[in-house]
């Protein structure tokens, strides 16, 4: 899988390795790709990242840290965060580790076709395959 | 027997030399970075605000309760031995030389460095710790103008200011004691510290504020950055971190009175 995710150029990963900053709340993590790389300012910076919750209805996490929120809020704040960067394509590595209480990824990757219109590819093991039963994205082995 | 000895005394020299290096190296780009304008972007600003609110302004009912008893005790004793050894005419240079030359930038160096430098360092072992440095870095954030920079600076601008405040308050207090022990009016006092003012007293209470205040971030930081992988480093990370302030503190210090 790292030799894939090493292969990927103009690529953003998303992993147990590239947490959420703990000293800033969710709307300050997806804020600050913008911030530094685009030089937005803070206040506009910060609107974007409540536009992209509000599309989840997680508007009321905005404020909240990191320890403050479960599993499936940090990983939609974490996706939030790559769309902000300048890539086409946003990796995401072992989902289920991410999301502990995963039992269903269907609604995940459908809340990730609300967000984004960048190429998104989920690297997951092969142990994890009852979890995408019935999803309509392409797999490969 | 001795060969080892030599080996080993041999190996602690390089190890301890090479470390000095890196920690100059670290230093050396810091500042290079602190004097590149493109450092600075909205978010970094934000941190930098943050950071003086907490080391500056939170501290202030706290630093100015301790200012008044410190500094009252302090001068008190220093118009007292001055009387009795009949060096009133001397009291306003004393009071300003012990005030601003040395003690202000001082005493705010020690209680900022308690505060704040252990904050800093844990605060960067802890990223270090949860990878959130490496999110940084996988995010091309960089570290020293997004981390540290505002740390430093900030550390630089609160001290430097907390020191300003510290003295005026033991010169305040200053006057509270000449008038019991001298019978000094305020328009003396104020007139005998004028005239003994010079304008090497303030820059050396700002050099030496802005010293302090780069030694007291940029340490607990680099501390910080080399703690290893695990939980259980990060005490010894503060701990070490510490011990190397205080002995740049008093290095400082004795610098400033050999120059």
């Amino acid at each position: 899988m790292q030799s894939f995710v090493d292969a990927q150029k103009e690529s953003i990963l998303i992993s147990k390795d590239t947490p959420l900053i703990s000293n800033l709340d969710m709307c300050e993590n997806i804020s600050l790709i913008k911030e530094v790389h685009h030089l937005i300012s803070t206040t506009k910076a910060k609107a974007l990242a409540m536009e992209y919750l509000k599309k989840l209805s997680l508007e009321d996490i905005g404020f909240k840290r990191p320890t403050q929120c479960d599993d499936t809020q940090k990983f939609y704040v974490m996706f939030i965060r790559a769309l902000m960067c300048d890539v086409s394509t946003v990796i995401i590595l072992d989902p289920s580790r991410l999301i502990n209480t995963l039992k269903d990824i269907k609604v995940i990757i459908e809340n990730i076709e609300v967000l984004s219109e960048k190429s998104v590819i989920i690297l997951d093991t092969f142990s994890n395959k009852v979890h995408y039963k019935g999803c309509l994205c392409h797999t490969i082995k | 027997m001795l060969v080892s000895f030599i080996e080993g005394v041999g190996s602690k020299t390089i190890g301890t030399f090479s470390s000095f290096y890196e920690a100059l190296k670290f230093t050396s780009i810091c500042v290079i970075h602190m004097l590149n304008p493109r450092s600075y972007n909205p978010a970094m600003r934000v941190i930098l605000t943050k950071q003086i609110y907490f080391t500056a302004i939170q501290i202030i009912p706290l630093f100015i309760m301790l200012a008044v008893f410190f500094g009252s005790i302090i001068i008190g004793v220093v118009i007292s031995l001055a009387t009795e050894y009949k060096l009133q005419d001397e009291i306003g240079s004393i009071i300003i030389t012990f005030t601003m030359d040395e003690f202000s930038p001082f005493f705010t160096a020690l209680l900022i460095s308690l505060r704040s430098g252990t904050a800093v360092n844990t605060e960067i072992a802890v990223m270090k710790v949860n990878k959130e440095l490496n999110t940084l870095n996988q995010y091309k954030i960089n570290l020293i103008n997004y981390l540290f920079l505002p740390r430093i600076i900030g550390g630089m601008i609160s001290i430097t200011s907390l020191s300003i405040l510290f003295a005026f308050i033991m010169l305040m207090s200053g006057f509270v004691f000449s008038m019991f022990y001298m019978n000094m009016d305020f328009h003396t006092y104020k007139y005998l510290l004028i005239n003994a003012i010079e304008v090497s007293d303030v820059l050396t209470l700002l050099f030496k504020s802005l010293a302090f205040g780069f030694v007291i971030m940029i340490i607990p930081i680099y501390s910080g950055l080399k703690t290893m992988q695990s939980y259980t480093a990060i005490p010894i990370s503060v701990l070490n971190g510490m011990v190397k302030l205080f002995i740049a503190i008093f290095l400082i210090e004795v610098l400033s009175l050999l120059i």
